[in-house]
């Protein structure tokens, strides 16, 4: 019983860290605070993870969701390499700017 | 027109840690041509203080994006002082100032885009793996923007400041030179190629990229290409 404890404990630390970005981040905070419920019902009711597990095919409960964990993992990672491609675009434009602002010409020798 | 005199043609020198060099590199192309542009790509030697005792103009960008990024930033700058034609041209040493002449002429004829091909012009020193990537490079670049070229990846060619302006390499690495062939070819702009000379030196080998990173220029392309 100790995990249910522990592991309430931290999806209650992710969902409170997500609701302190909810200004910044809407749509992304909304949906890490549902994922957060969800858990949070998963393991206070493991009959919950069980019979959605069996409705859709799948033995167990924690198969499930590790299931399910690999898709979430692979569009965070594509949202963050979206995220960095714009960041890297902005740090050229702002790079650029620079440069051409600070440009040496032949008449400052 | 001014086209056909020197006057307008700028030349843009993108330089990374080139200090050994990229002085004789500019020195001998400001011997023929006024408008020089060197882009120091955030170098991490001397490159931008061996340069400040030459009579050019001298960017440095302030974090170090890539070569595709320094091409675009002297590209930028040499539109804003109203070039009319510009030359790109590499800082390690392999390009023969005598061959922008004849770029230059291929513009004078019509064309909007001269590209220089070591294929069809000649090469000192090629690598047999350089050949071998540099062929199937040249396959790929046919297969995905339709043109027929005999060179993919040379970085000495020239284009009228029309052709300049409606283009933006957004590829800041190595991607950029197929990135321009395509966007070129987009714009259906008229693109001639040019036979030019390529030297290979020990410095210019150990310096130029790998054989190995066409896998990875192919790699970028593609993400891109799934991106829009």
């Amino acid at each position: 019983m100790t995990i249910k404890l522990i592991l309430i404990a931290l999806f209650a630390i992710v969902g409170l860290v997500a609701l302190s970005q909810m200004r910044t981040a809407r749509i992304l905070s909304s949906a890490l605070m549902i994922l957060c419920a969800l858990a949070m019902l998963s393991v206070l009711f493991d009959e919950f993870a069980i019979r959605v597990a069996n409705a859709v095919g799948v033995g167990r409960g924690a198969d499930l969701i590790f299931y399910l964990f690999i898709p979430a993992a692979l569009l965070t990672q594509l949202l963050l390499y979206l995220n960095c491609k714009s960041l890297e675009r902005s740090i050229t434009e702002l790079s650029r700017h620079v440069a051409l602002a600070n440009a040496r010409t032949p008449s400052d020798n | 027109m001014e086209q056909s005199s020197d006057f307008g043609v700028w030349i843009v020198v993108p330089a990374y840690n080139e200090e050994q060099v990229v002085h004789s590199v500019v020195s001998s192309l400001l011997q023929r041509y006024e408008n020089v542009v060197v882009v120091d790509d955030n170098s991490q030697d001397h490159t931008y203080d061996v340069l400040t005792d030459l009579k050019l103009h001298l960017l440095r960008h302030p974090t170090n994006l890539g070569q595709g990024a320094a091409l675009q930033t002297g590209i930028s700058y040499a539109l804003q002082r109203g070039a009319s034609v510009i030359v790109t041209f590499d800082s390690d040493g392999q390009h023969a100032v005598g061959d922008i002449e004849v770029l230059c002429r291929a513009l004078a004829g019509g064309a909007d885009v001269a590209l220089g091909s070591r294929f069809l012009g000649a090469t000192v020193r090629m690598p047999l793996l350089r050949k071998i990537v540099l062929k199937i490079a040249i396959l790929y670049q046919r297969l995905t923007s339709g043109l027929k070229l005999t060179d993919a990846h040379c970085g000495l060619r020239a284009m009228s400041a029309k052709a300049a302006k409606s283009i933006l390499i957004r590829e800041n690495r190595m991607a950029h030179a197929s990135e321009l062939i395509e966007q070129f070819a987009k714009l259906n702009l008229r693109i001639e190629e040019v036979p030019v000379t390529i030297t290979y030196s020990e410095y210019s080998l150990v310096k130029g990229q790998s054989s190995l990173n066409a896998i990875n220029i192919i790699l970028q392309l593609l993400m891109n290409r799934f991106r829009k």
